[in-house]
């Protein structure tokens, strides 16, 4: 417990470790989050849509190629 | 060109799609490694005691807010002389993470700098040119949204990216040039490093699990607006099928 309560005090340096190591880590997977968020609204919305021009080919990435006749 | 091979949106979604699982991982074991042993196996400074722990979220944290800014130049030059398709989207995608990193990198050393050096911040040149990168990047972001055509958006916040690299190497050398409270270069520096091994190898997989940290990232968000590009070419065919 001692060393661990030493771990934590960082030589009484621990008011500014551990900030920067927590903020660090906050931004860090803040960006992760809310890049996967947004790719994940795009999938889905892509994957609801995809009915919308039902002779496209369904997982081509493509983003050019004319409009399938429904 | 091998560029010009990856220009293709659907090849470059392939490629990063086979790729992507392999980032992931590196990322993750590299920054688990770089954390232990930057917290238990790296010693303390015989000067600035457990403090210097702080270096190994710091350091990193710069060397990307210069890093992502030089891809930033380089996609804008390539957008701007070769018009390459993704080129756009690489620097605009960069840019969020770039900005983060630099405030990273920033708020870190403040809170290195109040034990150290006795203030939270000095008007010196290193700071004061992380400071116009942070805003170089806040700008680029700014613009790259300001206008309704978003050609003309990317196109201006390439112009702003390459007139900003300037401030690249003025960050780089100015604890060369000027007499500054920050500390010169002791990594990357003519003659090697000065710092102990024990200290530099907990830096250096931090900063490669930095760097994996951000490709994966880019390669994400780049997917992400190429997905947002067909959504809005599905818009546009609606609107005409309508």
């Amino acid at each position: 417990m001692d060393a661990f309560q030493n771990f934590l005090e960082m030589g009484n340096y621990g008011s500014y470790v551990w900030p920067s190591y927590g903020l660090s880590a906050f931004i860090m997977i803040w960006l992760v989050m809310s890049t996967l968020r947004r790719l994940r609204a795009r999938e889905q919305e892509l994957a609801r849509r995809q009915g919308e021009f039902p002779s496209r080919r369904s997982s081509s990435p493509d983003t050019s190629g004319d409009p399938a006749s429904s | 060109m091998i560029l010009d091979y990856f220009a293709n949106p659907a090849r470059f979604l392939r490629l990063a799609n086979a790729v992507l699982p392999w980032c992931v991982s590196a990322t993750v074991i590299l920054l688990g490694v770089g954390l232990y042993m930057a917290l238990f196996v790296a010693p303390a400074d015989y000067q600035q005691g457990e403090s210097v722990r702080i270096m190994y979220v710091h350091v990193p944290a710069a060397w990307m807010a210069m890093f992502v800014y030089t891809n930033i130049a380089i996609a804008s030059a390539l957008s701007l002389i070769w018009r390459h398709p993704l080129a756009d989207l690489a620097a605009s995608a960069s840019a969020p993470i770039g900005a983060a990193f630099t405030f990273l990198a920033l708020v870190t050393g403040s809170l290195w700098g109040k034990p150290m050096w006795g203030t939270w911040w000095v008007w010196d040149a290193r700071l004061t040119s992380v400071l116009i990168l942070f805003f170089l990047y806040l700008g680029h972001m700014a613009i790259t949204w300001a206008f309704d055509n978003p050609a003309r958006g990317a196109k201006s916040a390439a112009v702003l990216a390459l007139v900003g690299f300037v401030n690249v190497p003025i960050i780089k050398f100015s604890v060369d040039w000027w007499n500054t409270l920050h500390q010169p270069a002791s990594v990357f520096r003519a003659g090697g490093p000065t710092i102990h091994p024990d200290m530099l190898w907990p830096l250096l997989i931090m900063g490669l699990g930095y760097s994996l940290f951000y490709i994966t990232l880019l390669l994400l968000r780049i997917k992400s607006e190429l997905l947002g590009a067909r959504l809005r070419t599905l818009d546009s065919l609606r609107q005409d099928a309508a």
